[in-house]
């Protein structure tokens, strides 16, 4: 009742910056609006847990009211506060005011665009990209609705980019004669402050030229350099990792199809200056791929191949979205031993705790249960190997298929002279069960999405032997009851069996041991739940779900079951 | 197609690259593979005379590397030098070679030694001992300025003075449990109206250069002892003097040169070595040019001291100077 209640509140501002908006153009609101209860209950059938708390209970309303500014037709400014009461914080300590965003961005001349303050930036997937890891690409029904507000909560934006506070520059200069169009992207911002000691003030810059030589063919050149600014400390170490690639991107027909061809290829340098114990890690990538388009049968299929080098190190591209030193916030102890309760996909649909938010130097530690092939994306260093996809829909959109498979293996072994193999692949498969029975008016959409992942390595002797298997599926079903209320069903799975060597880096990011990996282990998520849509903009959902967590290995986590419910309530403005 | 060429020359350019194709990290068979022993510990000679520049090389191979010590143990001294290293073999190339220094003190003497090897693997510990003594003929040379060794006794140009006071004794001992060779140096007794025992002075005209031959850089010179005191003995100092003879007339004045000091408070109870740069000594005239000159040293003073004027015994050894880095025993 209570969220209902702020809600009540909530909505008038919106609709009254709606109001402003269209009263005075030079100034209007916009944000978004979110309210959730939930609530836990924690149970396991391992022991009997007299420790762990039962229940758990808990929520928040919240507002992001972003004032715009538009002072000339050059110039916009936007400052969005957020305004967070955590439930029993009313009237009180719980009610937090912050700045959640601050830019401002304008034209100069009429063809320079920049940029200040806060800014969404992104270039490839080997210089500056925001990858989102295996375990999130494919959010089901239920548990997409708490990670769309984690990840925007975090600006995880659908294009990739990475959050950051600086300034960017844009502009693009257009020719009659040989080329159509040149275009300058440049940006420079600051991922760490300097404390005044031995940490520098760390920059990242950067920026692209691209080249767009006619509608067929687009060449590019990237450039994106994290460092230590020298001076803003006391320390005599200044970290550098510039990374410059080139791209290519040619487009053909032939044979009644449509045929992209794709390069990107580039080194990279990490190093860090004034160490003596440092080394300088240099490495290149290449990654070509082909892909053919059938657009009169929507269909479409690739082919890759990449080899990105053991030492290419690229902060932009290689840092991941999910810190995995950290530990849930909910149970974060259980059991009567009251262990630390490993990370689990209910945690990382919920807990934006779990999230890292900034670039950094190195590599950052992965856990091989969610993704042992391509931890860092693309970028992952020391894999060679072929990418494949391929997908098909139905002209009347009746269904639709997908099948990926990447076939990948070390460029160069690791403490061994063997390689391992990665084989990841998953199949997709929606049928649009309303469009098949003629219902123009009701959603029946029935989903299923199943994928593996294969890390083996064969040798000589036994102890070179890993087999690591990862197998996932994911069931989606979405019917309209009435009207704008869906009926919603997810079913999801995680098992990872086997055996691992797990490289531990230091502090250089180089291998400096193998740790022996063991697991067997399944997590399963069921959930129903209902939706309300008020528009595409704004939702009111209320779903149920339960978590169960088994872990078979001898001396393993303790198993447990968390059942859940949610209210929740999300509006965009 | 003149497209797909371009592209395709791009990535063949690429692939031509350079790239470092040594494995990732420890080797496996390191971290897990199992422990043997291909080729038995052994030294390559079991007769060594130092003082001729000879050594001794181990040799042995493993099936994986390992963390390996070698232990040699001077069978009348009690002397032990340890040489340790992570190799799947053990050579001169890769340390396996002992030059007659000393890890644990005393130092060598001329003696039967035994030597045997430990590995310390994942999950193996292994030993091997060497079934021949290895003998040393004569010890090594140290390269450095000897003050005294103390092994034919005190030195008949040292002056020695003894206070008044209860069992004195300042003299030299001859009993191979000493840190270097047979004889040390013993300073003992009560004195009650005073701190210190007495001293010991050592003119740069006792020895047979009339003076102590050291480099003018007090930045690299380094005077080097052992020392011990009795069980049960407290308050105990030992205090070095040095000083100089800036204006080269032979005799030291403290009223218009430098005197320079080292105060060592506690000792051990087993012999220590104490090795400390001409340069950190500290100043205790003020007459003088302030500046550090080996070279213009003209004599030592050694004192025992009892803090408390209770009863004292303590012992040192080997006095040396060294260049450019402290003595290795």
């Amino acid at each position: 009742m209570k969220t209902l209640r702020y809600l009540l509140i909530l909505l008038p501002l919106a609709f009254i910056g709606n109001e402003a908006v269209a009263q005075q153009k030079k100034v209007w609101v916009s944000g978004a609006a979110r309210g959730i209860m939930l609530g836990d209950s924690y149970s396991t059938g391992a022991e009997n847990d007299t420790t762990t708390a039962r229940r758990l209970e808990g929520g928040h309303a919240l507002v992001d009211i972003g004032v715009n500014i538009q002072p000339s037709d050059q110039i916009l400014i936007q400052s969005m506060v957020r305004v967070r009461n955590d439930y029993g914080g009313f009237w009180g300590s719980g009610v937090t005011f912050d700045v959640r965003q601050l830019y401002i961005k304008g034209i100069i001349g009429g063809f320079l665009k920049y940029q200040l303050g806060d800014i969404n930036y992104k270039l490839t997937p080997y210089t500056f990209q925001n990858n989102t890891g295996l375990i999130n690409s494919n959010p089901g029904v239920i548990s997409g609705i708490p990670l769309n507000q984690v990840q925007y909560d975090l600006f995880y934006m659908d294009d990739d980019t990475w959050r950051q506070q600086g300034a960017a520059v844009d502009f693009s200069l257009e020719f009659s004669q040989i080329l159509d169009e040149m275009k300058f992207d440049l940006f420079s911002t600051r991922v760490q402050a300097t404390d005044f000691n031995l940490q520098s003030d760390r920059i990242f810059s950067g920026g692209a030229i691209t080249v767009k030589q006619s509608k067929n063919l687009n060449l590019g050149v990237q450039y994106a350099n994290l460092f230590d600014l020298e001076g803003t400390s006391n320390s005599d170490t200044i970290a550098r990792n510039p990374v410059l690639t080139a791209t290519a991107e040619g487009t053909f027909e032939a044979f009644n199809t449509k045929w992209t061809a794709a390069l990107e290829t580039g080194r990279s340098t990490l190093e860090w200056q004034g160490d003596p114990n440092a080394p300088v890690l240099e490495d290149y990538f290449y990654d070509i791929t082909l892909k053919a388009d059938w657009e009169d049968k929507n269909l479409s299929a690739s082919i890759g191949y990449r080899d990105v080098g053991p030492n290419f190190r690229s902060a932009g591209a290689q840092s991941m979205q999910i810190n995995y030193n950290r530990t849930p916030q909910a149970y974060e102890r259980y059991g009567n031993a009251q262990e630390l309760r490993q990370i689990g996909f209910l945690d990382l649909y919920g807990d934006g705790s779990l999230y890292n938010t900034q670039i950094g130097l190195g590599l950052m530690n992965f856990d091989p249960r969610y993704d042992n092939a391509t931890p860092y994306g693309r970028a992952t260093p020391n894999r060679k190997g072929v990418s494949t996809a391929i997908n098909y829909e139905d002209k009347n959109e009746r269904w639709e298929l997908e099948g990926t498979a990447d076939f990948l293996s070390n460029v160069v072994g690791e403490g061994t002279d063997a390689l391992k193999n990665y084989t990841t692949g998953s199949v997709f498969a929606e049928l649009r069960l309303n469009k098949m029975l003629g219902w123009t008016k009701r959603k029946l959409w029935i989903s299923n999405r199943t994928g593996i992942q294969n890390t083996s390595r064969s040798g000589s002797e036994n102890f070179e032997e890993v087999d690591l298997a990862t197998f996932y599926d994911n069931v989606n079903l979405t019917a309209t009851i009435v009207g704008d209320l869906d009926l919603l069903g997810e079913f999801r799975m995680w098992q990872t069996d086997g055996f691992d060597l797990q490289a531990e880096r230091d502090e250089y990011s180089q291998v400096i041991n193998y740790n022996q990996y063991n697991i067997d282990y399944t997590e399963t998520m069921l959930g129903v739940g209902l939706r309300y849509n008020y528009s595409e903009k704004t939702q009111l959902s209320f779903f149920w779900q339960r978590f169960d967590w088994d872990d078979k290995l001898v001396g393993g986590t303790l198993p447990y079951t968390i059942d859940s419910w949610v209210l929740f309530f999300t509006m965009k403005f | 197609m003149k497209k797909i060429i371009a592209l395709l020359t791009v990535v063949l350019t690429i692939v031509s690259c350079d790239r470092e194709t040594d494995t990732l990290g420890p080797n496996l068979s390191d971290l897990f593979g199992p422990f043997q022993v291909l080729e038995e510990f052994k030294s390559l000679t079991n007769n060594v005379d130092f003082s001729n520049g000879q050594s001794v090389a181990f040799e042995c191979r493993f099936s994986k590397q390992v963390n390996w010590e070698i232990h040699i143990v001077g069978q009348s001294s009690g002397a032990e030098k340890v040489i340790t290293g992570f190799t799947n073999s053990i050579d001169a190339s890769n340390g396996g070679v002992w030059d007659g220094t000393t890890t644990n003190l005393p130092m060598f003497n001329s003696e039967d030694c035994l030597a045997y090897l430990t590995v310390n693997a994942v999950d193996t510990m292994f030993s091997d001992t060497l079934s021949n003594l290895i003998s040393v003929g004569s010890t090594r040379v140290v390269d450095g300025f000897a003050v005294t060794d103390f092994e034919g006794g005190l030195n008949p140009g040292f002056n020695v003075f003894v206070q008044s006071g209860a069992n004195m004794r300042l003299d030299t001992v001859n009993n191979p449990t000493g840190a270097q060779g047979n004889t040390f140096y013993q300073m003992s007794g009560e004195v009650t109206f005073i701190e210190d025992l007495g001293n010991i002075e050592m003119p740069k005209t006792a020895f047979t250069d009339t003076g102590f031959i050291l480099s003018n850089n007090g930045g690299i010179v380094y005077f080097n002892f052992f020392a011990r005191k009795a069980a049960g003995i407290a308050n105990e100092i030992l205090v070095f003097q040095f000083m100089e003879d800036e204006n080269d007339d032979g005799v030291f004045d403290a009223n218009s040169e430098d005197l320079y000091e080292y105060v060592l408070v506690g000792l051990p109870t087993e012999w220590e070595q104490f090795s400390i740069k001409y340069e950190d000594f500290e100043l205790r005239t003020s007459g003088g040019n302030g500046r550090k000159e080996p070279h213009k040293l003209n004599k030592m003073f050694l004192l025992p001291v009892s803090g408390q004027r209770t009863p004292f015994e303590a012992y040192v050894d080997y006095l040396i100077f060294t260049e450019n880095e402290p003595l290795k025993p």
